[in-house]
């Protein structure tokens, strides 16, 4: 596989005044020359293939934007090297910026006021996109998403799902060979997340395009990432398959759901239904651990005997539910693990 | 290319303008013409308790058709580049824009331009009627009607690059009511918006000549209200606004991408 991007002991400090408070300090923070350093990414060094979809995997305020921000361009390295298909992004910015596509999570490219379809038309000309690509790309991602009704809807009606998605396809209108989604997840929920997802492995899979991803889900990463990197306080603790991670911890998901009766009193009778339940109904190689506190039932499934929907549907039976949840592995408790040395 | 890309931007500039500030026009008309109202009275009083006919060289036909064209125009100096700036760099928005094949400065000009287009036709075309009748059909209408709307198209390129440098200090200053003030006064007084230029001082004359501002108001202007301009007046007035617009451009250039350090080294 061709290597298209190269990032070698990359280091980004942060220079920020030491603000002083109050009104006094409003004023003297004019001329204050008391500045500090914050190292938002120290010495980290990878390697990323072309077509390949990489997950960047972080807490909040681990240094995944940043990274993404020198990758794109937007900001310049304080230290060490960084090569995108032969350029430095800081220094060919427009040359880098026909190669790339980008999308923040948290922001948008498209016109708030206009229907979406207009900005795809300034997008077009701004990339000089000539009619044919064009043309072969909105009938491509129509196949992905029907477009019919999103393309005329005013940006600023569209819910937060919609706007993603539509960034998104934004970020592949021209073809870029690396597109960046910076927490392109944050603040939706999980169908629009699977949406998002099965959007981006077709983009991937279609258009051969590498894709780099961060996210501090562990969600994410799982459902399209093969390759991980974990970035934590700016410096890079894992860089590996992300099947080898999972090994340690299993293809475990938590499944939490809320019994909605005041009948049920004990807690330890629930367990012993669900166990009973479980045992009739599926023959496991191992037990799932199942608990119960405060009528709320916490069932750890492993996802390579049973899915965790088939286990919903089962005490669902049982019980009258009225709320439930899903966790993923957290990034916490990984990170956590790879710190006690449990992962390498 | 850009041409094309100028186009599409402009229209959807144009469609963003009348998302947005439609009832913002009517404001804007109704406001040029009480100010219209307020100047007429004024200069008539001055004009009528001097008894004079010609106040500096100028009779009260041609003050009013000046200082009334001059309101007719304020739209172009209406203009929230700085506005934009601003918040494109408080939001972090605008590293999205400086990764983007054109550049910030052009992307943001395209973007203004289709709601000054919108806003001087809207605004600026029934306020020149009124002027036009109040003063008795003073104004010549011939081939300086063209001249006059291809100064006016200069006016406002260099208007807007006087308003893209005074918005990069948004980098440092975050006041965006500040200094967009400060640009308006300045380019009011400066530019023979308020009053004209004719009635400075002699000497504040000549250094009001020698800048920016007088291209943006003044130039325009003198295609309407003096009667059978000649060549050489012609070529001076074009090659003055062109000047400022190559100065104001390369002066625009290097402010912005010595600023935009504070983002790129430091991160905002
Ligand atoms: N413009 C900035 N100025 C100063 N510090 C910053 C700036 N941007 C980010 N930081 C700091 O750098 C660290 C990494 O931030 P960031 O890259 O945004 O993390 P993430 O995207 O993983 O949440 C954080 O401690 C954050 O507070
Ligand atoms: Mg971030």
């Amino acid at each position: 596989m061709d290597k298209t991007i190269e990032i070698n002991n990359l280091s980004k400090e942060y220079k920020v005044l030491n603000r002083k408070e109050g009104f006094k300090g409003a004023i003297l923070n004019l001329f204050s020359k008391d500045y500090k350093y914050i190292k938002a990414i120290n010495n980290v060094s990878m390697e990323i293939f072309s077509g390949e979809i990489l997950g960047i995997l972080g807490r909040n305020g681990a240094g995944k934007s940043t990274l993404i921000k020198m990758m794109t361009g937007v900001l310049k390295p304080s230290a060490g090297a960084l090569s995108i298909n032969g350029n430095t992004p800081f220094k060919n910015r427009k040359q880098h910026a026909l190669n790339i596509g980008i999308v923040f999570g948290q922001r948008s490219q498209l016109w708030w006021s206009l229907p979406c379809i207009e900005s795809f038309k300034i997008i077009k000309e701004i990339y000089s996109i000539n009619d044919d690509v064009y043309e072969e790309n909105m009938n491509f991602f129509n196949e992905l998403i029907p477009l019919n009704e999103l393309m005329n809807k005013p940006v600023r009606l569209m819910s937060l799902g919609q706007r993603v998605l539509c960034d998104i396809l934004a970020s592949f209108l021209h073809n870029p060979k690396i597109v960046f989604l910076d927490e392109p997840t944050i603040g939706l929920d999980i169908d629009v997340k699977d949406k998002i997802h099965k959007l981006i492995l077709s983009l991937n899979s279609k258009k051969k395009t590498t894709v780099i991803l961060t996210t501090h889900d562990m969600g994410d990463v799982d459902a399209i990432c093969k390759r991980i990197v974990i970035i934590d306080n700016g410096e890079k603790i894992y860089d590996d398959k992300i099947y080898k991670l999972k090994k340690y911890f299993g293809p475990n998901k938590t499944l939490l759901a809320h019994i909605n009766s005041n009948k049920i009193r004990d807690d330890s009778v629930v367990i012993t239904n669900i166990k009973k339940l479980i045992d009739k109904h599926i023959q496991l190689i191992d037990y799932l651990s199942v608990e119960c506190n405060n009528r709320w039932i916490k069932i750890v499934v492993d996802e390579n005997q049973i899915s965790v929907l088939k286990v919903l549907n089962l005490i669902q039976k049982e019980f009258d539910i009225d709320k439930i949840e899903i966790k993923e592995i957290s990034t916490e408790s990984v990170i956590k693990k790879i710190y006690e040395g449990k992962c390498l | 290319m850009i041409i094309k890309t100028g186009a599409v931007m402009i229209k959807a500039g144009i469609m963003q303008s009348f998302a947005y500030r439609a009832s913002g026009f009517l404001l804007m008309l109704l406001n040029n013409l009480l100010y219209l109202a307020l100047i007429y009275f004024l200069w008539k009083g001055i004009f009528n308790s001097n008894n004079i006919e010609l106040l500096n060289g100028m009779t009260f036909n041609q003050t009013l058709l000046y200082l009334g064209l001059a309101v007719a125009l304020q739209p172009i100096v209406e203009t929230y580049v700085i506005w934009q700036m601003s918040a494109d760099i408080l939001t972090g928005q605008i590293s999205l824009h400086i990764v983007k094949p054109i550049s910030y400065q052009t992307y943001l000009f395209f973007l203004m331009i289709g709601e000054n287009l919108i806003t001087t036709l809207v605004v600026f075309l029934p306020t020149f009627v009124i002027v036009y009748f109040l003063t008795n059909s003073f104004v010549v209408l011939s081939y300086n009607i063209l001249l006059f709307v291809i100064s006016i198209l200069i006016s406002i390129i260099i208007n807007y690059l006087v308003g893209f440098i005074v918005g990069t200090f948004c980098l440092y200053v975050q006041s965006p009511a500040g200094l967009d003030n400060m640009r308006m006064i300045v380019v009011f007084l400066l530019s023979g918006a308020i009053i004209p230029i004719a009635f400075f001082p002699e000497l504040l004359r000549s250094v009001v000549m020698l800048l920016p501002f007088q291209a943006i108001y003044n130039a325009p202007l003198q295609f309407l209200l003096s009667s059978g301009i000649n060549l050489n007046e012609i070529i001076h007035t074009f090659a003055n606004q062109l000047f400022w617009v190559i100065i104001l451009y390369g002066l625009s250039k290097i402010i912005w991408s010595i600023s935009i350090k504070k983002i790129t080294v430091n991160g905002g």
